[in-house]
């Protein structure tokens, strides 16, 4: 652990294949948790065409719902309609594990959130100090990271140029 | 009259053993429809955290599987047919099989995969690090539940008698156990090998 903590944040974004047909997007928050807002502000003030207004509406394009699964070892999931790899996108469901979520602190509840509204982009997984990084152990507590960097912005801007 | 009689005995036969096999290997029709689940993995994981870790772990062989669906995500139970315990104890109500339970499944014709987490299947043969599943909906399932731990990261495969990590086996799976990756080692000396790091000190 303590030598992946050391390596340089070599990174570079992927993608998942698939992008919305418009730039502006609703969330619907159906968690308690603020850290979706300042996750969806971390995002709006990255500098990507990309804008995410939270809301009640239950209409929106993205519903983030928090829920208590069990250990079954993920904190944040993100589904993606018709298909991740679809153009265009037509709604997207985001899942956050309270078995996980709840423990964490505002941060690195944040960098989870983070993650999953850039899946709901169109964002894959990427290594290193980035939002993408695949695990919260590893984007989070080794590299400190709850905002979108700029290769995660970098890929954004390659699905939204 | 008679050859009509045995045409149908003969789809029947036919019909009613592939029902039996469906049933007992778990194999489903084919879904109308595929979702991916993109995770964030709360842990990242290497043998030596999985061997310290890991409550159970058991060389085993998938033999079942049955879908269900919880708050929205599907979720598959497989039967494992244990046939090596290489840490910990089987749970005293099952003798020679376990529950384990992976995120992702077949519902009312719509599969749900997580993308780097592919479903294992029938007939796969694994060395599993698991700990028991607790909260979420484990009140609702019948007896003692296991979860790989770190999903993708807590299993490895066995393939001609050597291990290879679901990276190794899955490309999709890569990025999330590239701290795993065994290089297709004999059996008795990935075995040898978390036996060691499990009384590794801290």
């Amino acid at each position: 652990m303590a030598l992946l903590a050391t390596q340089p944040a070599v990174s570079a974004y992927t993608l998942l294949g698939g992008k919305w047909n418009y730039t502006s997007l609703k969330i619907y928050k159906h968690t308690g948790y603020p850290e979706l807002n300042y996750a969806a502000q971390s995002w709006n003030s990255a500098g990507t065409k990309i804008y995410f207004s939270v809301t009640y509406d239950t209409s929106s394009e993205i519903a983030a719902t928090s829920y208590n699964y069990g250990n079954t070892g993920w904190d944040g999931a993100t589904t993606l309609y018709p298909s991740s790899s679809a153009v265009p996108y037509t709604s997207a469901s985001v899942y956050f594990n309270e078995y996980y979520v709840a423990g964490y602190g505002s941060q690195k509840r944040q960098s989870v959130m983070g993650h999953e509204l850039g899946h709901s982009v169109g964002l894959g997984e990427a290594l290193g100090a980035v939002l993408m990084n695949p695990t919260t152990q590893g984007r989070y507590d080794w590299f400190h990271v709850y905002t979108p960097q700029q290769d995660d912005i970098n890929g954004v801007k390659a699905i939204y140029p | 009259m008679k050859r009509r009689i045995a045409l149908g005995l003969a789809i029947a036969t036919i019909a009613l053993f592939s029902a039996v096999a469906y049933s007992t290997l778990g194999f489903q029709h084919p879904p109308s429809k595929t979702l991916t689940l993109d995770v964030s993995w709360a842990r990242s994981y290497d043998l030596t955290s999985l061997s310290r870790e890991a409550e159970l772990i058991v060389k085993g062989v998938v033999i079942g599987e049955r879908a269900l669906s919880e708050y929205d995500l599907s979720f598959t139970l497989h039967t494992v047919r244990v046939e090596r315990v290489i840490k910990g104890s089987l749970p005293t109500e099952s003798s020679e099989t376990i529950i384990v339970l992976q995120t992702g499944g077949q519902v009312d014709g719509t599969m749900l995969e997580v993308s780097d987490d592919p479903l294992m299947k029938p007939g796969d043969t694994l060395i599993l690090f698991l700990e028991r599943y607790q909260q979420g909906f484990a009140d609702k399932l019948a007896g003692t539940v296991f979860v790989p731990l770190g999903g993708p990261q807590g299993r490895f495969y066995l393939q001609s008698g050597r291990v290879y990590s679901a990276g190794e086996v899955y490309p999709r799976a890569e990025l999330v156990t590239r701290h795993l990756k065994t290089g297709g080692v004999a059996e008795e000396q990935f075995v040898m090998q978390v036996q060691l790091l499990m009384g590794y000190p801290e």
